[in-house]
């Protein structure tokens, strides 16, 4: 009876605890998942909110010159902030736009890593979007970072220039180092060709990446490098695949009336790829900039684009024109207007001049009021083309992440593009190809491997 | 309770002598007060010599010469009983109390068993009812508060929404950074899983903490910081039918809004007037639709010539004669209420007990959030045979929270901006609209009259739009004994519990919240006059219900066997547990609830809002609750053995395992264990200290660990819906670290008890060593950009501490004086941490209120600046390289030199207190009792709040030192508060805020309570009153001393204290 009962009792307990393991096995959240399938790195890469809300750098516009501060604006200002409208930025810590740019380089990588383990031939078709996509963020956040924090590309001194760090695998544990501009821009021009080519033509929605969308980023990326050719042939590639544009007279992207104070609605048919500006360390806020006065005087009367980028509140213009449909987001994506310009551009410059006219007038047209035409224009030159072309460029894309790119690049090739900035009497000044044009990176980061920029 | 059992025994013995009889057999059975059956009792009778003693059940059998006789029961360790025997018939029961000088008579329940506090080498304290009752309010766990050794309160640092520390309780300081900090709450024999509130505190008998890791490590991984075990009342076997009733009402005052040391109004004026001289509003101003301040408006009226100068003068006073803190209190604010009743009927027969108890209890707070809640308790054990034994325990919870008015940093603002000068009702004290929201201008013209009325009224708000919660909680476990041999028993215990909350949010249209919805949905052709309301006129419901499922069972075997000098004692066992969670959430626009109606939505395409014209889904209830299931499983054992009832050892062991999510399977196992000695020194022959009776000596040492649920080793994504596409997403929201591994801490206490006939105690000393604690280290966050570090196991911890306790009995005569008094120093510090840079004491920059780890230092501490003064222009100085700077951000980034010049920055010191304790003294005299509860917190420092000017230019509150900031040069003799500065430099607040003169002693001596108690005798001639009591209480009565002399009270230092309460009551049994 004892010796029973005791063995019973034991023989009962084991028993039990043999099948615990499998008890464990249990998930305990079903919100929770360890990335693994083809549907979850979808869901990892569809994650607007990660992937294309407040992500691309305002360092370098809130460092630009199509803006300016009144003196009031400016004293409501921290003193941190105020230095970087006066480009006096020393040390700055997390969270800034490097941590920001690198959220979703690591879920690309992440994804580019789980995307191994599975086999194309579960179905190749979502395969080569996932991978794609994942390739085209990375591409697209590096040539943020790259334009922000290195100097503008120059074939002569690009393997020396420090790019930005190269991170291609989501393991933490690998040390970060910073790399030349060359093979940065390399890497971004690699990825993005390798994302056009298994992208689908137009994305579902215009926050997923797309061929059109890798053929714009490579346009940009070789517009930044001064490779016009290449820039052109992308611009034209991907306007061949969209080239829808908004009539600023009248059109269903437009809400109400073009004069209205959010004007355009999210996701307009322009938009090939969207996303937004960062608004941390924000100086730029569109509700206390003030517009440059000659960037105002430059646009005709005929020009729709001035009361649908702008309002006047007493004397200054304040900015309301963002494709975000919101009054506080600056939109930084692939648009179909810009890419006109990139092709007009790249055509005048490498000498088509027709093809470079034609385009500024589609776009022109759009933007004018309906009972007038664009002038017609006939530059003596492709060198009066171009500048032609560089005015409207400006006077398109004011606040979408693009200035800072352009002052470089056209400093390149000695326009001399010098900024000013009075505040309360006082003048700074940042002189053309200063070396301050690559922004430095925050203090946080900066270690033997990734050194700090040399001002 | 002795003296009522005195006076049943007396009634007994009168009555029995009435019928003498003949040479009888007498039976019957000796129970301790906890009902365990007394082994070895002598029992003797006055006639005859006959004597015997009782078996290791607790029965005796005997025959006596005549009837009546007396019988007489000793036992070492018991007070002797005699008992006049009269009658045959009746089986007797007789209960014995263990002696007076007794550490205590209740016993230690640490959910698996109940035993002696002699038996158990563990250290523990045990609050019994007698204390309980002592404090009053809703929550079991606060009437711990300075009532128990080991066990501090830290307000301002737990947090109910926070996973980790959710009561802000620690038992014996810390034993990890970035784990747990919360003890585990049993209830009788199962970790308590659902709300504290839920728990009735007059249905509870006592609570005992387990402190060390011996007592805790039954309870294995999840013990790590303790254990509570809270005990419910049982009714005994043989009692009379017993009713019991307790009424008490508590009052606590209004808070009150002038201990937030704001600045004055006249001081906010001229800021705002300052500010509109910058421009500083114009932003707003130019957004036509955004509020601004009322004197803004009137210095915008006077500045577009709209009003005269004596205008804007009249209107500016006018606004000065106002103030939101004077209106919040007259018109939010009322004396907060609680009333709670329970009843009680319990009885038992010599096979069945059981207790039938039921409460109710009605709060209402200061802003008139209302809280109902219904308790019942139904307990039956029943022996179905000698060896059979069943226990039912069913509770149940029903409540009702329904929400109240807002808060006064919600109401006294403008777009954000805090406005000391509004004005929430009138003369009549009608509501008065506030342009919290919106500008007043704009909300009167937007709409040309196609609008709902779309101002703010923060006094009809809180009636239009409310919250009620209602919770269902039923708790019901069955526990089956079976004594297969004497020695040997099996038991299997099963517990259920279900809690169901519905939450239901009406926004009635008249609310604001309705109307704004209803509004920024409405489209107006302005040529056609059309209307179109893509939200319709009508209530907003939202609805969350969660159900929260937990079962528990429970397999043990215990076994107690004694021999001549030995005795021993296990168990052993194994539990599985599985807690689930799931709910859903729904959204009803348009809503009528009589008739039942509402409007179908669109929630997939965007909408125009009314003001800027953004579009914009319209909100739908968004992603249900998520479904868990969390399944532990363990293992346990325990063992003790003595000898000769002078030597003790026990053995501890635990296997835990669980489903923690992304964990590899053989991390999900984690075995733990202790061992403890005791020896009773006063049973040793050559001890001969004739003054202290009982002594005994114990040590103990085990291992626990801390597993934080949330932390894995494998990349985990949260899906959800992407608000903006609304198509499914995954988001990464912590960084994987590989390399993870389980906290482990080590435990060593050494503890001493003794008592003599007038003193009792007990002193504990004790060590912890925490290692591969999880802790933050920074990264390089370009690995991932989220955040600025990551979750690793990362410091090492060290603490030590020393809990006393000491009860002595001054006087016992007609004045009768006890005092208990508790004693805790607890120091802990890193002792190891990821890398050299975080011996950096500038990380200690901060509030102190969260754990920072800096080597050699204690985890929750502050540095500063050091403090040099104002300079001419009224900038606080401090030092770079020994010299007076200005340079805050240098002096931030300085590092401090071995060269013996002034550092940058200087450590103060601990931040909460190293020493803490009580004094409770009660005071007997005639029917009155008199408890008085003073504690204490010493050793230790907190900040002053102090003036932030980019804090007041943003909009935040200020500190009234604004008024004595440097205004003009010689002021730095007589100031330290620095000038206001525009524009404003945060780093220059920063260096103020966190400089050594803002870095104070927080040592204090608090009145906690006092408590009355009239317990009237003779009962007023009624018979059937068994007791009757009447108490009066004041509670948080206030600060005898602080070390600080700015009257700031170091628990609160921001203001607004714990209102002092009054409660009342009466406790009666029948």
């Amino acid at each position: 009876m004892k010796h029973t009962a005791y063995i019973l009792l034991l023989g009962g307990l084991l028993g039990g605890l043999v099948g615990c393991n499998k008890y464990l096995e249990v998930q305990p959240d079903n919100t929770l998942t360890v990335p693994k399938t083809l549907t979850d790195l979808q869901a990892l890469l569809n994650n607007s909110q990660k992937m294309n809300l407040q992500r691309t750098p305002n360092f370098s516009e809130a460092s630009g010159d199509d803006y300016f501060l009144s003196d009031d604006q400016f004293n409501s200002l921290d003193v941190e902030l105020q230095r970087i409208y006066t480009w006096k930025v020393k040390e700055y810590k997390f969270q800034n736009d490097w941590s920001i740019a690198y959220e979703p380089v690591f879920i690309a990588n992440l994804c580019l890593e789980q995307l191994q383990k599975i086999p194309p031939t579960t179905n190749q078709a979502v395969w080569n979007q996932v991978k794609g996509a994942a390739l085209f963020f990375r591409s697209y956040y590096f040539q943020q970072l790259v334009n922000t924090f290195a100097p503008a590309y120059d074939a002569a001194t690009a393997t020396n220039d420090l790019g930005i760090v190269l991170r291609t695998h989501s393991d933490f544990n690998e040390p970060s180092e910073r790399a030349s501009v060359q093979q940065t821009l390399e890497q971004v021009l690699h990825d993005a060709k390798e994302a056009a080519y298994l992208l689908p033509d137009l994305p579902k929605l215009p926050t997923m990446p797309s061929k059109a969308a890798a053929y714009g980023l490579l346009a940009r990326t070789y517009l930044s490098m001064r490779y016009y050719d290449s820039a052109y042939h992308y611009a034209d590639a991907a306007l061949h695949l969209k080239s829808d544009l908004m009539n600023f007279a009248a059109d269903n992207d437009i809400n109400s009336s073009i004069t209205s104070q959010i004007p355009f609605r999210q996701f307009n048919k322009e938009t090939i790829f969207y996303s937004e500006m960062a608004t941390t360390n924000y100086v730029i806020n569109p509700s206390t900039i003030a517009v440059d006065s000659n960037i105002i005087k430059s646009y005709n009367k005929d020009d729709l684009r001035l009361t649908a980028f702008y309002t006047k509140e007493d004397t200054i213009y304040r900015f309301k024109g963002s494709y975000t449909g919101n009054e506080w987001q600056y939109f930084t994506g692939i648009a179909v207007d810009e890419l006109y310009l990139i092709r007009s551009e790249c055509a005048a410059r490498v000498g088509i001049i027709g093809q470079a006219i034609s385009d500024m007038q589609t776009l022109l047209k759009s933007r004018w009021n309906e009972s007038a035409n664009p002038p017609v224009i006939t530059p003596a030159d492709s060198k009066e083309a171009v500048t032609m072309i560089l005015n409207e460029r400006r006077k398109e894309l004011f606040m979408r992440g693009t200035r800072w790119m352009d002052i470089k690049r056209l400093n390149k090739e000695g326009r001399n593009i010098s900024l000013q900035r009075v505040v309360a009497g006082t003048t700074y000044r940042l002189n053309a190809n200063d070396p301050y044009f690559a922004l430095p990176l925050p203090q946080d980061i900066v270690s033997n491997t990734v050194p700090q920029n040399k001002y | 309770m002795r003296f009522i059992f005195a006076v049943f025994l007396f009634l007994l013995a009168a009555a029995a002598s009435a019928q003498p009889n003949a040479r009888v057999k007498i039976s019957g059975r000796i129970l301790s007060n906890d009902q365990v059956p007394l082994a070895g009792i002598s029992i003797s009778a006055m006639k005859g010599g006959i004597k015997t003693t009782t078996g290791t059940d607790g029965t005796f059998t005997l025959s006596l010469v005549e009837l009546p006789d007396t019988l007489n029961f000793t036992h070492i360790g018991y007070q002797p009983v005699r008992t006049l025997i009269a009658s045959p018939e009746k089986a007797l029961e007789v209960i014995m109390n263990t002696v007076a000088t007794e550490l205590s008579q209740v016993t230690v329940s640490t959910g698996y068993q109940r035993i002696k506090p002699n038996q158990v080498n563990g250290s523990f304290s045990i609050v019994d009812n007698v204390l309980l009752i002592q404090q009053t309010g809703t929550n079991i766990l606060n009437r711990l508060q300075n009532v128990t050794p080991g066990l501090s309160f830290n307000p301002g640092y737990g947090n109910a929404n926070s996973n980790n520390n959710k009561t802000g309780i620690n038992i014996r300081g810390l034993g990890t950074i970035n784990g747990s900090l919360d003890p585990l709450i049993v209830l009788d024999n199962f970790v308590f899983n659902g709300d504290i509130q839920n728990i009735n505190p007059t249905d509870i008998e006592s609570i005992t903490i387990l402190k060390d890791a011996a007592a805790a490590s039954i309870w294995g991984a999840r013990a790590g910081n303790g254990v509570i075990v809270i005990t419910t009342k049982k009714s005994r076997y043989n009692q009379k039918p017993t009713v019991s009733l307790t009424t008490g009402s508590i009052v606590q005052k209004k808070p009150d809004l002038s201990t937030l040391n704001d600045m004055s109004i006249a001081d906010y004026m001229n800021l705002e007037t300052f500010l509109f001289g910058k421009n500083y509003f114009n932003p707003a101003l130019n957004r036509k639709f955004v509020p601004v301040p009322p004197l803004i408006e009137v210095l915008l009226k006077r500045k577009s010539g709209l009003i005269s100068a004596t205008d804007s003068i009249t209107q500016v006073a006018a606004l000065q004669a106002q103030d939101s803190k004077a209106q919040y209190e007259e018109y939010f604010y009322r004396p907060a209420t609680t009333q709670q009743y329970s009843l009680s009927v319990s009885g038992g027969s010599s096979n069945v007990r059981w207790l039938m108890a039921g409460a109710i209890d009605r709060n209402t707070d200061n802003l008139s959030t209302r809280y109902d809640k219904v308790n019942l308790h139904l307990s039956n054990a029943v022996k179905l045979s000698a060896k059979l034994q069943t226990d039912i325990n069913v509770y149940y919870t029903n409540s009702k929270a329904t929400s109240g008015k807002e808060s006064f940093n919600t109401v006294a603002s403008v777009n954000g901006r805090y406005t000391p000068y509004l004005s929430f009702a009138d003369k009549e004290g009608n509501p008065l609209p506030v342009p919290k929201y919106y500008r007043d201008s704009y909300v009167d013209t937007a709409g040309a009259g196609h609008l709902l009325n779309w101002k703010y009224i923060p006094l009809d708000e809180y009636k239009l739009r409310q919250a009620t919660t209602h919770t269902d909680d039923i708790l019901a476990n069955i526990t089956i004994a079976y004594k297969i041999l004497p020695s040997l028993q099996i038991s299997v215990l099963y517990q259920h519990q279900q809690q169901r909350t519905d939450l239901q949010n009406i926004s009635g249209v008249g609310s604001f919240d309705a109307r704004n919805t209803i509004n920024l949905f409405t489209q107006v052709n302005r040529s056609t006059g059309q209307v179109t309301q893509n939200v319709p006129v009508g209530d907003i419901l939202r609805t969350t219900f969660t159900n929260r499922k937990s079962q528990n069972l429970r397999g043990q075997i215990d076994f107690n066997k004694k021999w001549k000098d030995q005795n021993v004692a296990l168990l052993a066992g194994a539990e599985i547990q599985q807690l689930q969670t799931d709910g859903n959430k729904n959204i009803y626009y348009g809503y009528n609830d009589q008739p039942l109606s509402y409007a179908k939505m669109d929630f997939l395409n965007q909408y125009p809002t009314f003001i800027t014209g953004r579009n914009q889904i319209i909100a739908d209830a968004g992603l249900p609750p998520a479904n868990t299931t969390n399944r532990f499983v363990s293992a346990f054992a325990n063992m003790n053995y003595g000898y000769k009832s002078k030597y003790s050892v026990s053995l501890s062991a635990r296997y835990d395992g669980s489903n923690a999510f992304g964990v590899a399977t053989n991390d999900r196992w984690k075995p733990l264990w202790s061992a403890g000695l005791g020896w009773d020194i006063c049973r040793e022959r050559f001890y001969g200290l004739q003054w202290l009776p009982q002594l005994k000596l114990r040590a103990t040492y085990g291992t626990s660990g801390n597993v934080d649920l949330t932390r894995t080793a494998l990349p985990v994504a949260v899906y959800s819906v992407d608000p903006l596409t609304n198509i499914p997403i995954a988001a990464i929201t912590n960084l994987n670290n590989p390399r993870l591994r389980w906290e482990t801490v080590k435990q060593v206490d050494i503890g001493l008890q003794f008592s003599n006939n007038f003193l009792s105690g007990s002193v504990d000393y004790y060590r912890k060593k925490g290692t591969d604690l999880y802790g933050p280290m920074p990264y390089d966050y370009t690995a991932w950009g989220a955040s600025n570090f990551i979750i690793a196991n990362v410091a090492d911890m060290q603490g030590t501490g020393i809990d006393v306790l000491l009860n002595s009995q001054n006087l016992n005569g007609k004045l009768k004086w006890n005092t208990t008094a508790i004693y805790n120093y607890v120091s802990n510090k890193t002792t190891k941490y990821y890398d050299e840079s975080a011996q950096s004491i500038n990380t200690l920059l901060s509030g102190g209120r969260s754990i920072t780890p800096v080597i050699g230092r204690p985890l929750y501490s502050i540095a500063a600046f050091q403090w040099a003064s104002l300079d001419k222009a009224g900038n606080p100085q401090g030092y770079l390289n020994g010299e007076l700077s200005t340079d805050y951000a240098a002096m931030l980034a300085s590092t401090p030199g071995k060269d013996g010049k002034i550092p940058s920055i200087v450590y103060v010191g601990s931040s909460i207190p190293r020493s803490t304790g009580s004094l409770i003294n009660t005071f007997g005299f005639f029917n009155f009792e008199l408890s008085v509860n003073i504690s204490y917190k010493f050793g230790y420092y907190f900040r002053k709040p102090s003036i932030s000017y980019s804090g007041i230019v943003a909009g935040a509150m200020g500190n009234k030192e604004y008024a004595e900031r440097w205004q003009r040069p010689g002021d730095e003799n007589k100031t330290s508060v620095p000038s206001f500065n525009y524009p404003v430099d945060g780093t220059r607040d920063m260096f103020y805020a966190y400089s050594t003169i803002n870095a104070l002693k927080g040592d204090h001596i608090r009145l906690q309570y006092i408590n009355l108690t009239y317990t009237p005798v003779g009962h007023f001639g009624i018979k059937a009153l068994k007791q009757f009591q009447l108490y009066a209480n004041m509670a948080n009565v206030g600060i005898l001393w602080r070390a600080n002399d700015h009257g700031i009270d170091p628990d609160f230092p921001n203001g607004l204290p714990t209102p002092k309460t009054f409660s009342a009551g009466v406790r009666a049994s029948f």
